[in-house]
């Protein structure tokens, strides 16, 4: 028996060029970790990922970090009628992923099914002032409000409400019960999805713009914080991004090896505590502020997020619009607290541990979402600050629907919360806070002052006179600054973290979405 | 007494013994030897390593770890042994009237035994604590719950053997009082049993208690609990390994101390090694 030499060296140099070819291919697909799953994705309603309605569905214009637009679905708009009628010019090149034709018409057929869903986007003040949708011809749309409104185009920008799903999806022309697929006219198109599990997207092969360089985006849940580090560490995924999804210790550890690049956002959002003023103990202003002054977020800042967070002043950091009006911060000063304490009639009593008011301790909880990477620590941290000057804070981790419930129906005395980033702030968080949707609606409810800041809120989204809106939020920043109703804690930044190869990743204006469009490697 | 002396004599079971009873003692102790205060945050120390000031080492809000660990024993190991105590106590008592009473009494606790230990027991707990709420003590309560069952029938069945035994039958024929036969004939004969299963127990109920908190159920921030401690080591597992090591030996010592002691009472009172002496 012999071995038949030329045979297997045709065989070795074939598995040489085989190995450099793989090489040479780039790599176009991309596995990623969420700590959920992407849920409805029906582009009209609330309960879907941001980002994966962000890769599905697309609005008439683009918003740009700068604050303008572009052209997106839309070609060019003109503003008429004292800013009340507008009227866009749509891409006629344009089709859904299921081969439905995009066009005034089911343009039109799309918010109207948003504007008959009115109540749950009380939010969104423009829902309220739309008064007609008409597809002029096939590809003009018109909109009239019933007075100018000066954040419509962000509102119709930003991830939702306002974007197209294929008509052929919606169930009797409407969305609000529901939809029967995820079709739009993005980049990238659902594929397979198992819930909890995992979540496909593949390219849209008849995307009308230019196609994405990653075919396949994977989207993995994986909930624990520790479980998605180990996963990208092992080669199990490539990348991690968002806001809660790695803690300032594990993000400095990584940027330190070779094999990964972490890269962090501009400030997007504040990151705050909501007061419940309705609650007995938290009534007073006085136990407000002096909470507001035990709380040192130089030292969260450094201590907990090691510096990659600049500790927050104010509700809205300065360089949001409307929001640069010189409040005073609360410093950090246990003395005074003390003092505003004493003032409140809550007083150290000997042989208690905690200070008290007719005959009962101070006792208040903070409720946190346990699933994000840093709350429960900071909680940790602020038990301590309290427990300095003789107050008692209890903490309690949920799940984030538990979390959000609780939030929602005002159940609370302390809790985390965030400002929406931009581009939401301060137009759409301040809009929130008119309704009881959020947190910050029912927590507002003790201030005497409440009526008119919601007046306020209201007057300003419709006002025209630049001065006379910088003059309204000017009011309900101050009024909610000084009633001490939140606790800034840091400007908090979006975070990722992926392996080398991956080119291109960058932070979208919107802290919720994700560029992957723009990712190759 | 012959036991104690044998005790002595069984090298592992001394062991055992001075480990715990050190343990005990050090978390009575705690609050005077203990270098910190257990739940100080001092976050410019987080993860400090180990010092000549912080023995083992700092926590993620720069607590002191040796301190929590000290503390630890209290929460870990005193609300165990409390939870055992309860249980058995629970238990035996209703063992006895059980055993000893018989008839419909007797069938009606032992079918409702039957329903308590066919849930398995883990179950059983996750579900009492998702109904009554987090917090140790309702930790404390489901553990009764899911373990008395098991006493009643150990207990039980021992009575029934030692009731049939001339002495005791001797003695309900002289008219003895049942109380008088159940103190001085039937407990102390219980009793041996009764420990042995209880020291083999306690390490199931301190580990019990421990994952409970390490899962977020049982005792809450920011008291030290040695399950809590790992839980918040597990989050920098990656970063600070160290952080899951002190915890996590306290437990495992603890738990083998009480099991072989469990196992070497288990030799050393089992009756039929004694009528082979």
């Amino acid at each position: 028996m012999s071995f038949n030499f030329p045979h297997l060296k045709k065989l070795f140099i074939f598995l040489m060029l085989s190995c450099f070819s793989f090489n040479c291919l780039a790599k176009d697909d991309i596995t990623f970790a969420n700590f959920r799953d992407i849920r409805d994705l029906n582009p009209h309603l609330y309960s879907g990922e941001m980002w994966a309605q962000n890769m599905l569905y697309e609005s008439l214009v683009h918003y740009n970090e700068d604050g303008t637009f572009s052209p997106w679905l839309a070609e060019s708009w003109t503003i008429t009628n004292e800013g009340k009628t507008y009227t866009f010019k749509l891409r006629k090149d344009v089709t859904f992923s299921d081969g439905a034709k995009f066009d005034a018409h089911s343009a039109k057929l799309n918010w109207d099914a948003v504007l008959s869903n009115k109540v749950r986007h009380t939010w969104l003040e423009m829902v309220r002032l739309i008064t007609e949708v008409k597809a002029v011809d096939d590809y003009t749309l018109e909109v009239n409000l019933s007075e100018p409104y000066y954040p419509f185009m962000i509102e119709i920008a930003v991830t939702r409400p306002m974007r197209f799903i294929s008509p052929n999806s919606m169930i009797d022309g409407e969305t609000k019960n529901g939809v029967k697929s995820y079709i739009g006219t993005g980049p990238y198109v659902l594929g397979d999805h198992k819930k909890d599990q995992y979540a496909v997207f593949n390219a849209n092969p008849t995307y009308w713009g230019t196609k994405p360089l990653l075919k396949k985006v994977t989207m993995k849940v994986i909930a624990d914080n520790q479980s998605r580090l180990m996963a990208l560490e092992k080669g199990e995924i490539d990348l991690i991004y968002g806001k809660n999804m790695v803690d300032a210790d594990s993000f400095e550890r990584f940027s330190s090896m070779d094999k990964f690049q972490t890269l962090m956002s501009k400030p997007v959002s504040s990151r705050i505590v909501l007061m419940n003023t309705t609650r007995n103990q938290l009534s007073d202003v006085n136990v407000r502020q002096a909470i507001e002054h035990i709380i040192s977020k130089k030292d969260i800042s450094e201590g907990i997020f090691n510096n990659s967070e600049a500790p927050a002043d104010t509700l809205m950091a300065t360089n949001i619009p409307y929001a640069n009006i010189g409040l005073k911060p609360y410093v950090y000063d246990t003395k005074l607290a003390e003092t505003l304490l004493d003032k409140a009639g809550w007083l150290k009593v000997k042989g208690e541990d905690y200070r008290q008011k007719d005959g009962k301790p101070f006792e208040i909880t903070l409720y946190y979402d346990s699933n994000t990477a840093s709350q429960k620590t900071i909680a940790q941290y602020m038990q301590d600050e309290f427990e300095q000057v003789g107050l008692k804070l209890n903490i309690h981790g949920e799940e984030e629907q538990g979390y959000r419930d609780r939030q929602k129906a005002g159940d609370f005395d302390m809790v985390f919360d965030i400002s929406w980033g931009t581009p939401y702030d301060p137009q759409s968080f301040l809009s929130g806070m008119k309704l009881p949707v959020y947190g910050d609606y029912m927590a507002q409810q003790g201030l005497k002052e409440k009526p008119q800041i919601d007046a306020s809120i209201s007057k300003a989204l419709i006002s025209t006179d630049e001065k006379e809106r910088q003059d309204l939020f000017r009011y309900v920043l101050e009024t909610l600054h000084n009633q001490a109703v939140y606790i800034p804690l840091t400007y908090e930044r979006n975070r990722a973290i992926a392996v080398k190869s991956l080119k291109g990743i960058e932070f979208a204006p919107s802290q919720f979405d994700i560029p992957f469009e723009k990712m190759h490697f | 007494m012959n036991i104690t002396k044998k005790l002595i004599n069984n090298k592992t079971a001394l062991i055992c013994l001075i480990i715990i009873t050190t343990i005990v003692i050090l978390g009575i102790l705690a609050p005077y030897i203990a270098p910190y205060d257990p739940n100080k945050v001092r976050i410019v120390r987080k993860y400090a390593a180990m010092s000549s000031q912080h023995w083992l080492g700092c926590d993620h809000l720069g607590r002191d770890i040796l301190s929590r660990l000290l503390y630890g024993i209290r929460s870990t190991l005193f609300l165990s042994l409390l939870t055992m105590i309860i249980t058995i106590v629970v238990g035996s008592l209703i063992g006895l009237i059980s055993g000893y009473q018989r008839g419909k009494l007797d069938e009606c606790i032992m079918r409702l035994c039957d329903i308590m230990l066919s849930f398995p027991s883990q179950v059983m707990i996750l579900a009492i604590v998702g109904v009554l709420g987090v917090g140790i003590e309702n930790v404390i309560i489901a553990n009764i719950v899911v373990k008395w069952a098991w006493y009643s029938r150990m207990i039980r069945s021992s009575v029934i053997k030692y009731s049939r035994k001339n002495y005791i039958l001797f003695s309900r024929a002289i008219g003895a009082p049942h109380s008088f036969i159940i103190c001085r004939h039937l407990l102390p004969n219980v009793m041996s049993e009764l420990v042995i299963l209880a020291t083999l127990d306690t390490g199931w109920v301190i580990l019990n208690i421990s994952a409970l908190s390490f899962i977020g159920l049982g005792v809450q921030a920011p008291t030290a609990e040695w399950g809590l401690m790992l839980s918040e080591a597990k989050n920098v597992m990656t970063q600070h390994p160290k952080q899951m090591v002190f915890p996590g030996i306290a437990i495992l010592i603890v738990v083998a101390a009480f099991n072989m002691l469990g196992d070497c009472l288990r030799d050393i009172l089992d009756p039929k090694d004694q009528k082979h002496e």
